[in-house]
């Protein structure tokens, strides 16, 4: 906390604060924390308006259709130039509309209640109801950026209060007439919704506040790293000291995106963002904060994934078919969403099945619900197959998601049996797989050490290019990586067999001889031998010659005397790369049997040097 | 594989100046300098005497620069040498095409068995050309066990599978290539098909009866041309019934004969 000054303390304990936005405001105070907590108490999850509703809007021709969950039937459609995603208040809803207006229209009955025009200047950023309307606007002249945080009337649009602020504002949030609001990256200032008056402000020290959320469990606030429940350990003002929870990513694919920016002014629209992010609801456990049944989920186009927000161990998986999700929400017992087509469906966040689905033929662009607490009946089963779900959002065939499969295929390496196994093989083999996706498989599939899917390995190593069969061959380096780690000897002829074939990739090679080296054999060895007579004077092997090196290595340390002749011809012959005559002088010295002393004969005089003999049993 | 190389190993140790022209051009052939290992390469594959076959073959099991390999490859070629199956079988799976088209080659002119599944492997190459040279080695071996893969040669569209058939077709290829018609353009089969029909030895009768048959279920100006070539080459023999129907299929395409 700021030191104050006894003047402003004095000021403080009159009722004179310092004006809403003021630089000089005190921050992090515990008592103000404390009086705002106690305006806003914890409520039942419940929809604002009664009826769980799905809100949604879409393209073209553009309009707002009120979707009635519980009755299944559309309550009203308005033609509406929707252009934000829209904010539910007691009794009605409210849009940005067009470029310069705020609508605002009754829930009942969709209708135009009254309208609010934006100056010129000014430009949208997010907008929050309960009993009024309040919107973020900046002011795009000047050389300073100047925001305005304004409060209006739901019934009449007049403008109730508007308070200034240098810098910027981000979209706000609203319960029980407080109204958050972020101030400068840094802060998060609440103001009494009546009047516009600045009753609260947490400043994070260590942590940038781009978002806030409000439900009926509290107020949330934080960026990227995490969430912060909005309570007195706020007062810290830092991540350590506050109530601050962060939910665990299975894969390092997706950025954990917890909200919309409250800074961008485009994404107080429906975009891409919606399609894209982590749902979740927190709520207050002992004197910290924790996401709702420990879970968050992720909504990633038309992918759904469940993970357990402490381990990131995957819970559940749910693909759409075919359409593209265009919205979501966690309302508590179930995640609700639309699809482009119009379907809307629910599910269960116990085991991600899908517990209500309707159909109603809307061609949906965008969506807002208001149905915190929907459950429909059927939910609180036990999860399906993880595997099976991750391997169709694998096989999906829209080439699109390349992260949500990778994604699915770290998912899958948490998931322990054969059939995962097999999956991986599937995928390091199938040709028109993303490579992000295949080298992922490949790296799982060398992370499990499998041992018993050997006989599937070896089957996979068995196949060669063939034309006449229309047969390619792929992940013959995974899988020899594969077979080196679980020591699989069956192994080495089949590897032996791919290292002197013309179809595998030059850079394929060096793996199939690291693992010929550690499988050794009489089939890796007369392999080996062969690849580097063949290929010792290959141009070809000039720009990596690695897999000729680590042949001369295997055979330098498993072969005999033979081998090390072959090695000194090879290495003494003119037309060796000089890449590799060079590698072979190094190994070959480093190698060479250590002479060792023999106690010489009593040296005669003048005759004192020791002989040099080579160890006996050695070359 | 194994023996052969120490045998080989000994003899590159062992190497030394003799001071006849084969000597000479083994050291040249060892020479850095390419163009110069490339001609000594050519001349000792032009060398027909035993000892010049041992020194292309031990150069080849030691390994030698590509152009240098292809020069001994393409010696070996008309040697038709039993010794040099092993090594070309190694080069036929070289990772440079044109080392294996050379190799095939050669080993297709060895007269035993053992090229056979080398060759027939060979048709499936991933390149055009050393199928091609795998094919026409067959072809020229009268290697009838290769038909399967040479149909299947042919459903892939490689032309080299065309002549190669019609020289080593057997009385069941013409319903096998029927079972290909509209898979295929129907000028590779019409042609494989005229090919057969081109041997004196393929018959008997009754069996070119079915070979014309599949050709007149071929439209086009390749199929209409085989039964007309035919129909002229059968000339002396106007009672054959195969004769026969290559007229009648030929008036139902309106051609006048």
């Amino acid at each position: 906390m700021r030191r104050l000054a006894p003047l402003s303390l004095l000021a403080l304990a009159v009722g004179c604060a310092e004006p809403t936005f003021s630089v000089h405001a005190h921050d992090n105070f515990l008592e103000d924390i404390q009086r705002t907590m106690q305006r806003t108490p914890s409520s039942a999850l419940a929809p604002h308006n009664g009826h769980p509703t799905a809100y949604l809007v879409t393209a073209a021709p553009k309009h707002l259709v009120a979707y009635d969950l519980a009755d299944g039937r559309v309550l009203w459609d308005v033609e509406a130039d929707v252009t934000s995603r829209l904010a539910v208040g007691r009794g009605f809803v409210a849009h940005r509309q067009g470029k310069g207006d705020i609508a605002v229209r009754g829930a009942g009955d969709g209708m135009l209640r009254c309208s609010i025009h934006l100056k010129p200047d000014e430009k949208f950023v997010g907008l929050a109801a309960d009993q009024r309307v309040y919107y973020v606007v900046q002011s795009a002249g000047g050389a300073q950026r100047v925001s305005h945080a304004v409060g209006s009337s739901a019934e009449s649009c007049v403008e109730a209060w508007r308070e200034e602020a240098s810098g910027s504002l981000g979209a706000p949030a609203v319960r029980d007439g407080i109204v958050a609001v972020p101030f400068a990256y840094q802060n998060l200032v609440f103001l009494d919704g009546t009047n516009g008056q600045e009753v609260a402000r947490v400043r994070n020290t260590d942590e940038s506040i781009t978002f806030v959320r409000a439900d009926a469990a509290g107020f949330y606030y934080g960026a990227n790293s995490g969430v912060f429940l909005f309570d007195a350990k706020s007062a810290s003002g830092s991540k350590k000291g506050a109530s601050f929870v962060a939910a665990k990513m299975a894969s390092d694919q997706f950025r954990s995106f917890y909200f919309y920016d409250a800074y961008q002014a485009a994404q107080a629209d429906y975009t891409a963002f919606d399609r894209n992010r982590l749902l979740w609801r927190a709520h207050p456990k002992g004197d910290g904060v924790e996401f709702l049944d420990g879970a968050a989920y992720l909504d990633s186009y038309r992918f759904f994934f469940a993970f357990d927000a402490a381990t990131g161990v995957m819970r559940w998986a749910y693909p759409h078919p075919r359409v593209d999700v265009v919205g979501s929400e966690d309302v508590g017992p179930s995640i609700l969403f639309a699809a482009a087509d119009g379907e809307i469906a629910a599910l269960d966040t116990k085991s991600g099945s899908v517990i209500w689905s309707k159909k109603t033929g809307i061609k949906v662009a965008g969506v807002t619900f208001d149905a915190d607490g929907f459950a429909p009946p059927g939910g609180g089963g036990a999860p399906g197959p993880v595997a099976q779900a991750l391997a169709s959002i694998v096989w999906d065939p829209d080439s699109r998601f390349t992260a949500v499969k990778v994604f699915a295929v770290d998912a899958m390496t948490r998931v322990p049996g054969k059939e995962t196994t097999a999956e991986l093989v599937k995928v390091v083999l199938k040709k028109g797989m993303a490579p992000a996706v295949t080298a992922r498989a490949a790296e799982a599939l060398v992370a499990r050490r499998d041992a018993e899917s050997s006989p599937l390995y070896r089957e996979a190593l068995a196949k060669h290019f063939d034309y006449l069969a229309d047969q390619e061959v792929r992940g013959v380096d995974t899988l020899a990586r594969v077979s080196a780690v679980i020591n699989d000897q069956q192994a080495a002829n089949l590897l032996a067999l791919h290292l002197l074939d013309p179809a595998t990739p030059l850079p394929a090679l060096k793996e199939i001889v690291k693992a010929l080296n550690t499988l050794g054999g009489p089939d890796a060895h007369r392999a080996l031998r062969d690849l580097l007579l063949t290929y010792r004077c290959d141009a070809a092997f000039n720009g990596d010659p690695q897999a000729l090196q680590l042949a001369v290595d295997g055979l330098l340390r498993d072969g005999g005397p033979e081998e090390r002749r072959l090695l000194g011809f090879v290495a003494g012959e003119k037309r060796t790369l000089p890449v590799l005559t060079a590698y072979l002088h190094r190994v070959l010295a480093a190698s060479a049997p250590k002479p060792v002393l023999k106690a010489a004969p009593k040296a005669k005089p003048g005759e004192d040097r020791p002989d040099l003999l080579p160890e006996a049993g050695k070359p | 594989m194994r023996g052969l190389l120490s045998m080989v190993l000994a003899s590159c140790l062992a190497a030394t100046a003799h001071g006849d022209e084969l000597d000479g051009l083994q050291k040249d052939l060892r020479s850095p300098e390419e163009q110069k290992a490339v001609e000594a390469a050519t001349r000792i594959g032009e060398d027909a005497s035993p000892r010049a076959l041992d020194v292309a073959l031990d150069e080849l099991a030691v390994g030698v620069p590509p152009k240098v390999a292809a020069a001994l490859l393409a010696g070996l070629a008309g040697r038709k040498e039993p010794r040099a199956v092993e090594v070309l079988t190694l080069y036929a799976r070289h990772r440079m095409p044109e080392l294996r088209k050379k190799a095939i080659v050669a080993l297709g002119e060895v007269p035993d068995q053992r090229p056979t599944p080398v060759l027939i492997a060979a048709l499936s190459d991933s390149v055009e050309e050393v199928r091609a040279a795998a094919a026409r080695a067959l072809a020229k071996r009268k290697e009838t066990s290769a038909e399967d893969a040479l149909v299947k040669l042919l459903a892939h569209k490689d032309q080299a599978a065309v002549d190669a058939l019609a020289q080593i077709g057997g009385p069941m290829l013409s319903r096998k290539l029927g079972e290909l018609i509209g898979q295929i353009p129907d000028a590779l089969l019409a042609n494989t098909l005229g090919g057969l029909l081109e041997r004196a030895d393929f018959g008997p009768d009754p069996v070119r009866v079915d070979v014309v048959k599949a050709v007149a279920k071929l439209p086009g100006a390749d199929a209409t041309a085989v039964l007309t070539d035919y129909v002229k080459a059968t000339e002396k023999d106007p009672k054959r019934p195969s004769r026969a129907e290559a007229r009648k299929a030929l008036e139902a395409r309106g051609v006048n004969q």
